[in-house]
């Protein structure tokens, strides 16, 4: 350990640890992130760049790599139209009901995406909610790229919203007024100064929208219609190659899927205005005048009229594609009566589904409770090199689709796959099994934890621990007495987000189960199974159940928010 | 005016305000101004008459009111009730865009995404069309301004790569591009280290008589507005308490507040009885004219203290702490039964120490009833 100290270290620590928490947490991403991911790009190395090249340009592929990128494009645009709009009214304008609202946009990410699939298209089908009132006048919604465009734009709306929230909360009034005492009109003071500072957040959330947008699966398959040509977005172009076993076909679309992403991520991040200098605020840090009335006066804010349209243009449409998705959930899942309901969560299916669920989600998440604590007491509490790519390739899982982090495994543990001879001689079964559903299910929910505990212990720096370790405590005393209390509620919030999205895990679980009811059949995609046999109460019934947890998610979390905002992070934006 | 406000901003008149030079400093009048928010009074009728050209502190401690005042001038806050007069025009008619008052923020409020050049040319950017100056003229003018400031040179930085005390230029040089009618600033060195402060200070004072706007700044430092200003004003809850040059407000000091809130002070009980003042039972040696009889506080400073060899008319009290202080030393003393506790100041050779015996008459002091 001593030898890793010297070698890595930038600034020598008194603080223990290092070379393990270091250790660990390269060892843990590389055999779950980078090692699957490496065997997806060695796999599209053998092809050659012809034949990847085949693939990629034939008319099919490319038709759904554009479906995919366009509508992905298109959503995350009007999200970040649509979610500049909402966290100004959410953080300047006060109405009743705000706070409720407020929660609810992170819906999108506690509700699993096969639940807000089919919701979405009991909605939006020529027979829906909506659906029906738009068919008369023509307009075809689901089973269309409308459709894709309505789920894309679902999943990816909390993005916007919580990157510019922070960012506008922290604006400082004196900017404003500033502005206006030196003539402009207030519209100019938007136009000029306000939106100009939002921009880089914009584009974080835009980028962050986009990423998740391209990936998704879960949402879209239900309400696209999946025409080939049409409605085919290239996640479930990779899903059905892996079906036909074309393993070849689905590393060269999931290779050409990251390659663009990643091309895109790279270009936002190079338009990104330059010279602003760092993000810190030009002002000095002054404890702020309360002043009474400060909020919004008649200079810093907008004329009633305009302040009732922007209200009423983000309430409209939270309730669209939030509340309304969520109410036809249930009104759904009771469609048939109580009764009906109560059979379908109580059938044997069903509750190995929720077995299963459980127990994927009881290994899947202390696994990265425990990665996530290492690696953020790495690069929190030391200086060494490397330590941005560490903090970077922490998030990737955030960018791969689900059906990537799925497909790496198959072609890791599949039958064709690099391991899989080894495995069938020694009859170790990952894929279509448990360990290949919890290994999916650790890739697309590694960040989570790590990701709210990095920022935190950051800011708070190393100077407990080294108090503690001057008064004679050891290593790990100090962190089970100073560190992991000084951290708990963020620690909590990370969980029960990392547990969320677990449970509620549909693509990469969908391509690593096998559908084998009963056994390998989580909730998500029980859902999925009952929907598809035109059981549709059924299929709401048990998606009720995970639209409770999601719930139950947001309730845990916005408390957490209220109660302990100072402990969780100064940054909130999930 | 002076020649370089003239050379510059010569322009056509404003549209508002007549036939007014537009940059001619004017008189600020403030009437019985209430400010409320919900039940607590910020401002208690406040009245004030700032002269044209005038460099003016509003001075006082935190919650005193002196912010609020500022930016009811400014546009920023709107009066309960009273008047704010610009000249003999009505100024609260006017909105915060078109009272064209130049307000230097403590925290400067530099707009972070704009170079140097674009903060201070930003007020003429945004005037309508028919008023604003060609791109090139409110380059030069911006550029002008930068080098009154002295800043030349910086002015393609953007505001985070520059020091405190710079942003607090370039905050000043943008209000004074706006050609300001009052020229308005809140705490103006507050966040920026001593050193700095006192080079800007005198910096401030310079580039106040070459510009001569009517200069109204709010700080809660009383060595600042010694320091700096024509003339003080000094507010305490919400109400004016005195409004005088640095001089008066020093050495006339018309209520305890004020002489204890400026400069250092001890405070000790007396009587007045037949013209004489009474410590305990002994008669001071000073002379009172007009006080009528009965109980008061008398108020003195440290370094206005004559040691008294005779004891009998003097305070007199023994030593119980010494401090160096510069080019003195301070003295506490515990005089009269009661010990209250008073400080002196004598030069740094007395060779009184703690527990030595000490008589002080003050030279200058004041008593309040």
């Amino acid at each position: 350990m001593a030898t890793v100290n010297g070698l890595a270290l930038k600034r020598p620590s008194v603080i223990p640890g290092f070379g393990l928490a270091l250790g660990f947490a390269l060892t843990y991403l590389g055999l779950i992130v980078l090692i699957p991911l490496a065997a997806m790009v060695l796999k599209a190395a053998t092809l050659g760049f012809a034949g990847f090249w085949d693939i990629v340009v034939s008319p099919r592929t490319l038709a759904a790599l554009r479906l995919s990128f366009v509508t992905s494009l298109v959503a995350a645009s009007i999200n970040a139209i649509f979610g500049v709009i909402i966290a100004w009214v959410l953080v300047r304008y006060d109405f009743p009901g705000k706070r409720l609202l407020d929660a609810f946009v992170d819906l999108p990410f506690a509700l699993p995406t096969a639940v807000a699939g089919i919701a979405l298209t009991a909605i939006y089908a020529p027979n829906g909610w909506i659906g029906s009132w738009l068919a008369p006048l023509g307009i075809k919604v689901a089973y269309t790229p409308l459709g894709i465009l309505v789920a894309l734009i679902f999943i990816g709306l909390p993005f916007v919203v919580r990157t510019v929230q922070p960012v506008l909360e922290e604006f400082s009034r004196e900017i404003e007024e500033a502005a206006a005492t030196l003539g402009a009109r207030r519209d100019q003071t938007i136009v000029r100064i306000i939106l100009p500072a939002l921009v880089p957040a914009i584009l974080t959330g835009f980028a962050l929208a986009l990423a998740r947008a391209v990936g998704e699966y879960g949402s879209v398959i239900f309400i696209a219609g999946n025409i080939p040509y049409v409605s085919e977005i290239a996640p479930l172009l990779i899903v059905i190659r892996l079906e036909e076993f074309g393993y070849a076909e689905a590393t060269a679309i999931g290779t050409a899927m990251l390659l663009i992403s990643f091309g895109l991520l790279l270009f936002i991040h190079l338009v990104q205005p330059g010279g602003v200098g760092d993000s810190a605020m030009t002002d000095v840090s002054l404890t702020p005048v309360l002043r009474p009335g400060n909020h919004g006066t008649e200079v810093t804010t907008e004329r009633w009229p305009v302040r009732a349209l922007l209200i009423g243009v983000a309430v409209v449409f939270l309730a669209l594609f939030l509340l309304l998705p969520l109410a036809a959930v249930f009104v759904e899942a009771f469609r048939v009566g109580a009764t009906a309901y109560f059979d379908a969560i109580t059938e044997p299916d069903a509750l190995a589904a929720v077995r299963l669920t459980l127990l994927v989600a009881a290994i899947a998440v202390p696994a990265n409770l425990v990665f996530g604590l290492a690696a953020a007491w790495a690069i929190a509490k030391f200086e060494f090199r490397g330590k941005s790519f560490l903090n970077a390739l922490i998030d990737l899982p955030f960018s791969v689709s689900p059906v990537i982090a799925g497909l790496i495994y198959v072609l890791l543990f599949g039958a064709q796959g690099y391991l899989g001879p080894y495995l069938q001689s020694h009859d170790i079964q990952i894929v279509f099994a448990l360990p290949g559903i919890v290994l999916a299910t650790i890739f697309v929910t590694v960040p989570f934890v790590a990701r709210e505990l990095v920022p935190l212990m950051q800011e708070q720096g190393t100077q407990d621990e080294e108090a503690a370790l001057s008064l004679g405590a050891s290593g790990w005393q100090t962190f089970f007495k100073v560190t992991l209390p000084n951290v708990r509620w963020a620690l909590l919030y990370g969980v029960v987000l990392c547990n969320a999205r677990a449970m509620g895990e549909f693509g990469a679980v969908s391509v690593v189960s096998g559908h084998i009811r009963g056994r390998t059949n989580t909730m998500p995609l029980h859902v999925e199974i009952l929907y598809n046999e035109y059981n549709f109460a059924a299929a709401f019934a048990v998606a009720s159940l995970l639209a409770l947890l999601a719930l139950l998610t947001l309730t845990i979390k916005v408390t957490l928010e209220w109660r302990y905002a100072d402990q969780i992070a100064a940054t909130r934006r999930h | 005016m002076d020649a370089w406000a003239s050379k510059t901003f010569d322009q056509s008149p404003r549209q508002r305000g007549g036939d007014r030079h537009e940059d001619a400093p004017v008189d600020v009048t403030v009437e019985n101004v209430i400010r409320t928010f919900g039940t607590t009074a910020a401002l208690h009728g406040v009245s004030l008459d700032i002269r044209a050209g005038e460099l003016i502190a509003l001075l006082g401690p935190s919650g005193s009111g002196k912010t609020t005042l500022l930016r009811i001038l400014a546009g920023l806050d709107v009066p309960t009730s009273g008047r704010v007069l610009f000249d003999s025009a009505d100024a609260l008619s006017l909105t915060v865009q078109e009272r064209n008052v130049g307000l230097v923020f403590q925290s400067y409020a530099l707009f972070r995404h704009m170079t140097v050049l674009e903060n201070v040319g930003f007020g003429l950017q945004v005037r309508p069309r028919s008023r604003r100056p060609s791109r090139s003229e409110i380059k030069r003018r911006a550029l002008e301004l930068l080098d009154l400031v002295q800043l030349s040179g910086l002015e393609k930085r953007y505001p985070t790569q520059l020091s405190g005390g710079q942003r607090q230029r370039v905050a000043f040089a943008r209000a004074l591009a706006i050609e300001p009618r009052v020229l308005l600033l809140d705490e103006p060195f507050g966040a920026l280290d001593a050193k700095v402060r006192r080079d800007l200070r005198r910096w401030l004072r310079e580039i106040h008589d070459r510009t001569g706007h009517t200069t109204v700044f709010v700080t809660h430092d009383q060595e600042e507005a010694l320091e700096l200003a024509d003339r003080i004003v000094v507010l305490n809850n919400g109400r004016i308490e005195q409004v005088g040059t640095p001089d008066e407000i020093y050495d006339a000091p018309n209520s305890p507040f004020v002489f204890s809130f400026i400069g250092e002070s001890s405070t000790l009980p007396v009587r007045v009885k037949g013209g004489k003042v009474w410590f305990d039972d002994r008669r001071l040696d000073l002379p009172v004219r007009d006080l009528a009889d009965g109980q008061g506080r008398l108020f003195l400073r440290p370094h206005d203290v004559e040691v008294v060899a005779d004891d009998r008319d003097a305070i007199t009290g023994v030593v119980t702490a010494v401090r160096r202080h510069g080019g003195s030393r301070r003295f506490e003393l515990g005089v009269g039964e009661t010990q209250e506790r008073i400080e002196v100041e004598l030069p740094s050779l007395a060779e009184q120490t703690v527990g030595s015996k000490i008589s002080v008459l003050p030279q200058r002091w004041r008593i309040y009833r």
